[in-house]
Formats: C-alpha cells, sequence, structure tokens
C-alpha cells in the first residue's frame, strides 16, 4: 500500500513537472526577444553556404557554380530577350569561397554610412550592433513611412557586407561581422563629420561609402585623416559615370589619400564600362552590369516593398542591381576579414595589401610598370589571397 | 557714359561673388540664390568655377594648427558660438550671415589655422 502511494506520488510530481515545463514553453514563444534569440542560433548553425537560397545567382561569391547559363535562361525568359544576355564569366567573383575557410569576418564591426536601412529585414537584422541618424541625432534609420518612393541604398549596402548565412536570401562578404547602420542623407560638412565620429567611437574599424560629392571640403578631409591614424580603414564608392575624376576642379571623397577608392568589375571579369576612374582609384571589385547578365543580386532597396528590378525570380525581398555602391560594401567586408585575422592591421597595410594582391583582369599589357591601369586602378580585388597577406603580418 | 557705368554697376550687382581658402587656394564663388525655409533660417548657394553648386549654412568650419590654443584665437575673432565637432575640428556660428565668407579668409589669413571655411552643403550622389 505504501508503495503504491510513492508511485501516485512519483505520478502526480511529473504531472505537476511536465505541466510547469508546457508552460514555460508557452511563456518562451509568447516571448519575442527570446523568439528572435532561437531565430538568430538556428541562423548560425547553417553552415553549407549553397543552401542559402539564392546562392546561385551570387556569381560575386561563387562564379564557378554552374548554375550561371541556367540564370541566363531565366534571365531571357523573365526579359522576353530584351536584352543579350551573356554568362558570366567563371573567373569574375572574387576568390571569397577559399578566404571563409580561415575568417567570416568574426569579431569586426563595420559602419555603412547612406540613408538608413531595413532594420527588420530578414538578411540584415541578426547581424545589426547599433543604429544611429547623424541627421537628426536619433537611433531612427529605418524607411517607417512604407512610401515606395523613398528608397533604402543603404540597405542594399550593408546586405553585401553582414547578410548573414541563415538558408535566406544572399550572403554578405564578412557575413560574421557586425553592422552599424548610420543615416545621413544631408550633404552637410558637420553632419557628415558626425556620422564617421559615431562610427568610431562606437568600435568600427571599417566604414563603406558608396556616395560621393565630387568636391569634399578640407574638413571632411581631415576627419578621414584622423580616421586613417586611428586605423579605421575608409572605403568610397568611385562613381557611375564612366568618366576620369582627375579632372580639374574635381576632388571626389574615394580620390582623398586616406581612402580606399572602389571601382566596379562586371559578369565578363573586366571593368564595367560606368565605372569612374583616375589615378587615385585603388581597385575594382564586383558591381554587376546589367547589359551583360543579371547585375548582382542584393537585398532590395526599399526592404520588402520590392521598388526594384527582381524579374520575377526573387521574391520583393531582393533584386538585382549594379554600381560601384555595391563593390564598395563587397569590399569593405574584405576588409573586414583582413581585419579579423589581423586586428592590428593599419589602413596603409590594408591598401598595399590589396592593390599587390589583386587580380589583373582584362589585359595584362594594359598595366605599368607599378602594376596599374587607368581604368581597372591595380586590379580587382582578391579576398582569399587579401585574407593570406593580412594574418601573415601578423 | 554715365549710362554704361550705371549699367555695368548694374550687371556687377547682379553678379555677386564670394571667396574663401581651400587646401591654401582662394576658390571665387558666384551667388546663385537663396533658400529660406518656414522656419527662420536661410541658406545661400553659390557656384565654384568648375561649376559646383554649394549651400552654406550659417557655421565655419575651423581646424587649428599645432600649438595654437583654438578657443582662444577664436574669441579674438569675436567667435562666441563655439563647438567641438570632434577633437580638432570647431564650429562656430555666425551671427552676420553675410560675414561668413569674409570671416573664414581673415582666419585663414591668420596663419593659425590649418583650414577655415564655410559648413557646406553639396549634393550627395547615390552611387
Amino acid at each position: 500500500m505504501f508503495k503504491l502511494f510513492i508511485v501516485y506520488l512519483s505520478l502526480l510530481f511529473l504531472f505537476v513537472g511536465c505541466s510547469d515545463v508546457k508552460t514555460s514553453i508557452i511563456e518562451i514563444k509568447n516571448d519575442t526577444t527570446v523568439q528572435e534569440q532561437v531565430e538568430d542560433n538556428e541562423e548560425l548553425v547553417i553552415n553549407d553556404i549553397t543552401e542559402e537560397a539564392y546562392y546561385k545567382y551570387l556569381w560575386h561569391i561563387d562564379s564557378k557554380n554552374s548554375s550561371e547559363k541556367k540564370i541566363a535562361q531565366e534571365m531571357s525568359r523573365a526579359l522576353d530577350d530584351k536584352y543579350q544576355i551573356n554568362a558570366v564569366d567563371e573567373d569574375a567573383d572574387i576568390n571569397i569561397l577559399d578566404a571563409w575557410k580561415i575568417t567570416k569576418g568574426k569579431g569586426v564591426i563595420v559602419a555603412v554610412i547612406d540613408d538608413g536601412a531595413d532594420v527588420e529585414h530578414e538578411d540584415l537584422k541578426a547581424n545589426i550592433y547599433l543604429t544611429y541618424n547623424a541627421d537628426n541625432d536619433t537611433n531612427n534609420v529605418s524607411n517607417t513611412s512604407n512610401d515606395i518612393s523613398h528608397s533604402l541604398h543603404g540597405n542594399s549596402c550593408s546586405g553585401f557586407i553582414v547578410a548573414p548565412i541563415n538558408g535566406k536570401g544572399i550572403i554578405g562578404t564578412a557575413p560574421e561581422s557586425k553592422l552599424i547602420v548610420i543615416k545621413q542623407e544631408e550633404g552637410n560638412d558637420i553632419k557628415a563629420i558626425k556620422a564617421f565620429e559615431y562610427a568610431k567611437e562606437h568600435g568600427a574599424k571599417v566604414i563603406s561609402c558608396s556616395w560621393g560629392t565630387e568636391y569634399v571640403s578640407e574638413a571632411v578631409v581631415a576627419e578621414l585623416k584622423s580616421l586613417y591614424d586611428l586605423g579605421i580603414t575608409v572605403l568610397f564608392a568611385s562613381g557611375n559615370d564612366g568618366k576620369s575624376l582627375d579632372r580639374a576642379g574635381v576632388y571626389d571623397e574615394s580620390e582623398v589619400e586616406w581612402v580606399i577608392g572602389v571601382g566596379a568589375s562586371g559578369e565578363n571579369n573586366d571593368v564595367t564600362s560606368y565605372s569612374n576612374y583616375g589615378q587615385s582609384i585603388d581597385i575594382i571589385a564586383p558591381g554587376g552590369d546589367a547589359y551583360l547578365s543579371t547585375g548582382l543580386l542584393g537585398l532590395d532597396d526599399s526592404g520588402t516593398q520590392g521598388s526594384t528590378e527582381n524579374y520575377g525570380l526573387v521574391s520583393n525581398s531582393y533584386s538585382f542591381m549594379n554600381g560601384t555602391s555595391f563593390s564598395t560594401p563587397i569590399s569593405a567586408g574584405v576588409v573586414a576579414l583582413m581585419y579579423s585575422v589581423n586586428p592590428d592591421i593599419t589602413p596603409a597595410q590594408v591598401r598595399d595589401i590589396l592593390i599587390s594582391t589583386a587580380d589583373k583582369v582584362g589585359s595584362t599589357a594594359s598595366y605599368n610598370s607599378d602594376g596599374f591601369d587607368e581604368k581597372r586602378a591595380y586590379g580587382k580585388i582578391d579576398a582569399y589571397k587579401a585574407v593570406l597577406s593580412a594574418k601573415a603580418l601578423k | 557714359m554715365k549710362k554704361i557705368i550705371i549699367f555695368l554697376i548694374y550687371i556687377l550687382s547682379l553678379s555677386a561673388g564670394e571667396s574663401y581658402y581651400e587646401r591654401g587656394k582662394l576658390i571665387n564663388l558666384q551667388e546663385l540664390h537663396t533658400f529660406r525655409d518656414n522656419v527662420s533660417s536661410e541658406i545661400k548657394f553659390f557656384e565654384t568655377p568648375s561649376g559646383q553648386k554649394l549651400g552654406i549654412t550659417d557655421e565655419i568650419l575651423v581646424k587649428c594648427k599645432d600649438g595654437i590654443d583654438c578657443r582662444s584665437l577664436l574669441n579674438r575673432f569675436f567667435l562666441r558660438d563655439i563647438t567641438n565637432v570632434t577633437d580638432t575640428i570647431y564650429s562656430v556660428k555666425i551671427i552676420d550671415y553675410d560675414t561668413i565668407f569674409s570671416l573664414s579668409r581673415e582666419l585663414f589669413e591668420s596663419g593659425d589655422v590649418e583650414f577655415a571655411h564655410p559648413n557646406f552643403i553639396k549634393q550627395k550622389r547615390k552611387r
């Protein structure tokens, strides 16, 4: 009888215990913060990058992926053969798959200064560290108005750096780095400097800027020099007018001595016709060329609203695009990988490594004895060689 | 003759210009127009000889040379509303908007500053 009573008590205890566990599960499910953490953790354990939803479109990551002809066919159908579609050159990527065997950018903070970002985007939110609006001194950087005409160029730029390996959408070039989204739209010197100061004060080692004025002020140059001296690497896009920046009266941010100036390469593994160039531009990197193939696939510039081209191939959260705006964050991600393997690397060393390891695309005869070509700068960025060289300096 | 002189003065008054020092060189600007917002501030727009369009606010950005006490220098120019934008770059608010270029030039010509120029507003192009 006593034994039966003990068994009854044990069963009662088990039942009550199970109820508590069930209650706890319900409580956790109702707690969105915990839910998000669980989702984030799930995102981190996916290691097979080819399972990323739109991997086949990421030619800047893996141009040897055999699906590029299929992409071209899909594109042709989507566009009713409006354009002549060429397959992607198998060497058009930046040799990053081997670099990722060494690092994916963990421990490095990258800042993007642009017009904001959709902080709830499925391929961005897990890696957002901080947000700051330098125009109004708040933390609001999102397009909250749902106004489709107000694009978030910074959304696309950010994704090319930090989009995580999570099975969704795309992969950034430094998918384990963390992002500071800084909104600074007004072309106002003081506010631009405030944006750079915020990035510096909050630990950014890399700052990516996909904009320019062609008339940079002395105060902004002084700020860029100060960041350089503090060991922070700043990258600027060269622009999309297909022109030389070596003209009287033009002094663009991308030409400043203390930054890395970035032009664009295309699916044909050569410089694009739209990429601005000049003696002060350092490297080129995939920016895509819609007249050759798809352009780059990135996060849609209006977040999930789908304002730009997806050709019916991808969801509204993503779109195809091209420009030096995107070759710059792709390069910024590579620089983040370099800092990840060597946190003490200096901006001067970063530049030296990037230009000395760059792939001499196009005709090698067009490069001078210093390895410089007027339109292709020092060549296309090579992520693996850059990371190896950065590591070797340690 | 008198009419010609009056006409020339009229033309000159239409093409009012200003100048400031950029990287040690005097840059001449041509005034374009003035923008007034709904509150109280106004922004004048100018064009550089190379065709760049610049707006200016009522602030000057200044960086002093090493060893110069920047606040003392700015006080000598009777400039009071001084803010640190960075450790070494100061922003100075000007009471009389029309003196912003002459003050910028005088500060530079003092020989104690690396630069002194208006806070510019430029067209920022996404790329």
